[in-house]
């Protein structure tokens, strides 16, 4: 994912899009997603000279600021958005039951399956071990196959 | 009991669906942060329109309102987003094509001071503003031209509310008036709407666009896009002799009749229905073994029953809905019958489209994943258009709460969008 020698700009260009649909998969929400990308890049902007992998760095800081923002909302009982529904029964029911897990195995699939990064790479973003996305990707997985079935 | 391999595919395409309702901000270019935290604005919106005079040159501008006596706190100098808001006012949400109605721009005005509209564009013009419809099939561009000239907006906005009326056309905004398109943005010009028309353009084509306000002038707030459906005034003028339904002759339905009873796998069927002058036909539901599913759509003219298509269902596998009946509606706008079938799900009847409309007979997918076909929760045709529920499964979707989506056909990729 290394862009040495893209600029600010370039990454904003090219990474802004798939961030947003990345912090919408994560919060349910254009709103916060848009508010969680900007504030990403306006963090990467003040590191800019000593971030060396930009793409990641942005793609981690909007990651951990969308599940600290869906994590204060329900500690604060704010208002969360309702799971989006697209229509598709399928994809309905899955999607409502991945809404129901606990944050950070959402957190894990929706990194391993929509962002198709591996374990290491989940864990680095979560900042976590790696035997920590395992298992929580386990016991979701589990849980999805028995609730689903 | 589905494995894991299922429950992974299954993520995949959730995530994957799930991704597609975000709708990122247009803006594709970055704005620096101002140096002071205090004065950052992480909710400019930029707008890029294009500047007409003989040729269309791409720009991007800025809209800023700022206070003539800005408001100072120890913490903040700029007007906040509660301060200063706006937002469209339209009195129909569905339109005809070509049709224009009036809608108000809202300026909610509570920074205490009037607001002193700028544009950027150095030569010192009133700012000027447009809403019009766009969508990803017809992504039209707010053309404003480069002198001071053409429905300037105001350049002071006074405190409190201030509703600016505007007028919203059905129509493109450009057209070619040599009869030679240059694309989908530039249709050729229609000539007998040119002398008391609104606009020589001609009307857009039906679906679900967005009410979109640009400018060359930013503020501190964004304006949100207002969706509008845009309906074809043909739509429910079909000819008689091609409504869905219609009555067919004896032979088609001896025929249909006869299929019947030959194939006994034939669980559920339409009534025969004229599809064109020349051509009646009924649509079926096949299922040959408990693990498929197939829809014929038979040739009932002349008093024999031929298959015209055979369009085997994605997994997994519903039980076809006997009653109600496969039903029949123009749900593409083309003026010819489409089917409804319906399946029995664990909770609901999703149904799947049988069209023509993109000229072979298909299920029509929601995207562009061919298998993405069945359309929750019980979609049924009202009105002429289909209408599905949508539950929020909050906790269960046995106890959700539901609401009326309403489905249109996007012609350009074929599929059936939800409203």
């Amino acid at each position: 994912l290394s862009e040495a020698g893209s600029s600010f700009e370039e990454v904003y260009a090219t990474r802004r899009v798939g961030l947003h649909r990345l912090a919408f998969v994560i919060t349910g929400s254009d709103e916060i997603a848009e508010e969680m990308v900007q504030e990403a890049f306006a963090r990467l902007h003040e590191r800019w000279r000593t971030v060396t992998n930009p793409a990641a760095y942005v793609s981690r800081t909007v990651t951990n600021l969308c599940r600290t923002e869906v994590r204060r909302r329900r500690r604060e009982r704010d208002s969360l958005p309702r799971p989006v529904i697209v229509g598709n029964p399928e994809i309905d029911e899955t999607w409502a039951e991945v809404s129901r897990l606990p944050e950070r195995q959402r957190a894990v699939l929706i990194l391993r399956y929509y962002a198709d990064l591996s374990e290491s790479e989940v864990a680095e973003v979560l900042d976590c071990r790696v035997g920590t996305v395992k298992s929580a990707h386990h016991r979701a997985l589990e849980r999805l196959r028995r609730e689903l079935s | 009991m589905i494995d894991d391999t299922e429950v992974q595919q299954r993520l995949r395409r959730s995530m994957e669906a799930i991704a597609q309702q975000a709708t990122p901000p247009r803006s594709s270019f970055w704005h620096e942060p101002l140096a002071s935290p205090v004065h950052r604005d992480r909710r400019l919106v930029a707008f890029v329109s294009a500047a007409v005079v003989v040729t269309v040159v791409a720009a991007a501008l800025v809209w800023v309102i700022r206070p003539s006596t800005p408001r100072v706190t120890t913490t903040d100098t700029r007007p906040s987003a509660q301060a200063l808001s706006a937002h469209i006012e339209l009195p129909l949400a569905t339109m005809v094509a070509g049709s224009s109605e009036t809608g108000y721009l809202v300026i909610e005005n509570d920074t205490g001071a009037p607001l002193h509209l700028k544009d950027t564009s150095g030569l010192g013009c009133v700012p000027k503003w447009r809403v019009v419809l766009r969508n990803a099939k017809v992504p039209q561009q707010v053309a404003f031209p480069s002198d001071c000239s053409a429905s300037p907006g105001p350049s002071t906005v006074a405190t409190g509310q201030t509703k600016l009326p505007f007028t919203l056309e059905a129509a493109y905004q450009l057209c070619s008036p040599s009869g030679q398109p240059h694309g989908v943005l530039t249709p050729t010009c229609v000539r007998n709407r040119q002398e008391g028309g609104l606009s020589p353009a001609p009307p857009l084509p039906a679906g679900l666009y967005e009410a979109t306000f640009s400018s060359n002038i930013a503020h501190f707030v964004s304006v949100a896009a207002v969706p509008v459906r845009v309906v074809t005034p043909t739509s429910s003028a079909i000819s008689p002799a091609k409504v869905p339904g219609s009555s067919t002759s004896a032979d088609a339905t001896v025929a249909l009749k006869r299929f019947l009873a030959q194939h006994p796998n034939a669980v559920v069927h339409s009534t025969p229905v004229t599809y064109t002058n020349k051509l009646e036909i009924a649509v079926v539901g096949i299922a040959p073994d408990p693990n498929h599913r197939a829809i014929y759509v038979l040739d009932l003219t002349n008093g024999t029953a031929s298959p015209l298509a055979t369009l085997t269902l994605p997994s997994p596998t519903y039980a076809f809905v006997q009653t109600p009946p496969i039903t029949t509606a123009d749900l593409t706008g083309d003026g010819l019958p489409d089917f409804l079938v319906r399946f029995l799900a664990a909770d609901n009847a999703p149904g799947v489209v049988v069209s023509a409309d993109s000229g072979t007979w298909t299920l029509v997918p929601q995207n562009s994943d061919p298998t993405s076909v069945y359309i929750g929760r019980d979609p049924t045709i009202s009105n002429g258009h289909l209408d599905s529920t949508r539950n929020d499964c909050i906790p269960t979707c046995a106890q959700g709460h539901s609401t009326i989506i309403v489905w249109h056909y996007d012609r350009q990729h074929n599929t059936m969008v939800a409203q």
